[in-house]
């Protein structure tokens, strides 16, 4: 069991520009935590720095209250599993699991009852004597997470540990992780690119872009309070749509616009800005049976089973607006005109620096 | 799909081909050894021995002071141990050094420095390498020859096996630094048994190199202490009249150790090793 702290963590190659611009983070003993963001924007590298597999070019970096930048990735008490799994191919699945240990010097007795234990929790008891190349995608991956739980970290270190597996298989080593979280309460640093994984896994998602945090919370909070456009933009499928308006006050709020065919009312009191942009999830957006505010022309319905995405075109818009509706709308064609209202409840507002604005009083 | 007949039978020819072009040398070695001496010189040619004739292997494996089995037993030892020595210590240092150029990159100026040994003709270092030799007292000794046979051989095998730790994704490497392994560990529990391979076909190669190299053991070695089997080869050719059988007899024993190496590493250069590990 272990905390981390992160203290104006960096990390400079040769160039002298840095990639990771000065982290602070702290993550809680037992907290599942998953950093999120785009490729390129240091997530991976941060990790392989906890790991002790990149230097710290400057900053601290404390594990369990310990500076850990100079201890051997081994002495740290992470383990690390990989994206392209990294077993080791010469050597049997019981041998994989039991190198670390081996290392360490631990006695055989114990070697063995520490992998077939973690070999029953992982249900690979059976596997134990094959190749890594015997076996499928999901049971090399339960292999690579074996091997990091016998050496009894207190960080656990996942590095897209997932993206190698088809859709259904990432569904059920999802949900796997999670009861092996919830089992081992070992803390658990994930990264992804995927927001269904973060969202669905993490006690807290930090999102990443360009080396540096944009914001860090709890699912939801990044979901209905994003601090951002960019991290309102990057969670949620579709992901939000943002529209430019002006501003003009009304008597009870102001009035958003952005064309003839697209404005909507806000019960706002709070100063605004002259022009700032509106951000509304997908799923914010119905479809109206009156004449309203936003009206459009269908370009494409995706019909999903359980719910039907449509993209609308609104002049005056230079962008189309993704609608997420239930599954129930099945008579909707592209080519139809439509009026859509906003569900103002969840609208947000960014101003010109993307920043969010709190309207909600 | 079925191949056309005329595609197959031209297939099965070119394979009959390169067969016969391997095996017909070799096969008529074997025959000229067991040949009378009258048999090889009569006119026409007798392709087969009217009866076998094991009298040169006989004078070939005696011991008997000033025979000729003398002289072969003899290079037939400082083969052994000059080849197999120089192999063992070039493999032995290519791969750490072939591991560090691959991971640790930045030198790769040195690792073209050591091309430069190839670049140049052998007789270019005869001179120079014979006077240091020379002063050393190790002229006509198996350790000069396996000094420079370790020159020759040491690019050879760094290369080979550079390009081969190369392959090796660097992540299972990296597991294994997080297992607790250190750099060397890393080499011998994990980068080693995956290019197991490449390091069979660096020792067949860097021994087949040592073994039948003539230029620089004609030049060095001088009689029975060093000299090694090409050169005694060389000598039983060069004699007054030349004695095919016996020439024939010492090739087919002399290629006999080089074959028994081949078959035995032969089980590691299967490849296809390191496929599993990870996604691939």
């Amino acid at each position: 069991m272990a905390n981390l702290k992160l203290r104006n963590i960096q990390k400079t190659y040769g160039n002298n520009v840095p990639t990771i611009k000065g982290i602070d983070l702290d993550i809680h003993d037992g907290e599942f935590v998953v950093f999120v963001g785009p490729s390129g924007c240091g997530k991976s590298t941060l990790l392989r720095m906890i790991a002790g597999l990149e230097d710290i070019s400057s900053g601290d970096l404390l594990i369990g209250d310990k500076r850990a930048n100079d201890i051997a990735p081994a002495k740290r008490g992470t383990a690390m599993v990989f994206q392209s799994y990294a077993l080791y191919p010469h050597k049997s699945v019981y041998d994989n699991m039991a190198f670390g240990l081996k290392m360490a010097g631990t006695p055989k007795t114990e070697i063995h009852q520490t992998v077939t234990k973690a070999a029953e929790i992982l249900q690979i008891t059976h596997l134990l004597d094959r190749k890594p190349k015997e076996l499928s995608g999901g049971q090399r991956q339960r292999v690579a997470i074996g091997r990091a739980i016998v050496r009894k970290p207190g960080v656990f270190l996942f590095d897209e540990p997932l993206s190698n597996l088809d859709a259904s298989l990432r569904v059920q080593m999802r949900i796997e992780l999670s009861r092996l979280h919830q089992e081992l309460g070992i803390t658990m640093i994930y990264v992804t690119h995927d927001q269904v994984e973060a969202m669905t896994l993490g006690d807290r998602i930090v999102v990443f872009n360009g080396g540096h945090i944009e914001q860090v919370g709890t699912p939801l909070e990044l979901y209905h309070a994003p601090a951002n456009r960019f991290v309102a933009g990057f969670l949620g499928s579709p992901s939000m749509n943002f529209i430019p308006c002006t501003v003009s006050r009304t008597a009870d709020g102001v009035t958003l616009f952005a064309g003839e065919q697209c404005q909507t009312r806000l019960p706002v009191t709070a100063a605004l800005p002259d022009s700032l942009t509106l951000g509304i999830r997908p799923e914010h957006l119905r479809i109206s049976q009156a004449p309203s505010g936003i009206q459009g022309h269908i370009d494409l319905v995706e019909h999903l089973g359980d719910s039907v995405v449509m993209y609308v075109s609104v002049p005056g818009l230079k962008e189309v607006l993704s609608v997420k509706l239930d599954g129930s709308h099945a008579e909707l064609k592209a080519g139809d005109p439509v009026h859509l209202d906003i569900d103002t409840r969840h609208c947000h507002l960014f101003d010109a620096d993307n920043a969010s604005i709190q309207w909600k009083s | 799909m079925k191949r056309h007949p005329l595609l197959t039978f031209l297939l099965y020819a070119a394979v009959v081909l390169l067969a016969l072009s391997i095996v017909l040398p070799i096969a008529w070695l074997f025959i000229m050894s067991i040949s009378q001496p009258t048999d090889l010189t009569t006119l026409p040619l007798k392709w087969f021995p009217e009866t076998i004739n094991l009298d040169q292997y006989k004078r070939l494996l005696t011991l008997e002071e000033g025979s000729t089995g003398e002289t072969f037993l003899y290079a037939l030892r400082n083969s052994t141990v000059v080849a197999v020595s120089a192999t063992l210590i070039s493999v032995l240092a290519a791969i750490p050094a072939a591991y560090s150029f691959s991971r640790f990159p930045g030198r790769q100026g040195l690792l073209y420095g050591t091309l430069a040994v190839y670049m140049m003709p052998p007789v270019a270092f005869v001179l120079p390498l014979y006077l240091t030799f020379s002063h050393l007292g190790l002229l006509n000794s198996s350790w000069a020859l396996i000094i420079v046979y370790c020159t020759m051989l040491l690019p050879f095998a760094t290369w080979l096996l550079k390009n081969n730790f190369d392959l090796l994704p660097y992540e299972i490497e990296q597991a294994a630094i997080i297992d607790g392994a250190s750099q060397l560990q890393v080499i011998w529990h994990i980068a080693l048994p995956l290019i197991k391979p490449a390091l069979g076909a660096a020792l067949l190669f860097a021994l087949l190199m040592a073994w039948d190299e003539f230029f620089y053991a004609l030049i060095y070695t001088n009689d029975l202490r060093a000299k090694t089997l090409p050169v005694a080869i060389g000598d039983f050719a060069a004699g007054r009249a030349t004695d095919y059988g016996l020439i024939s007899a010492v090739g087919m024993l002399a290629a006999l150790p080089p074959l028994v190496a081949a078959l035995f590493l032969q089980r590691s250069l299967v490849s296809g090793l390191a496929a599993g590990g990870t996604k691939g």
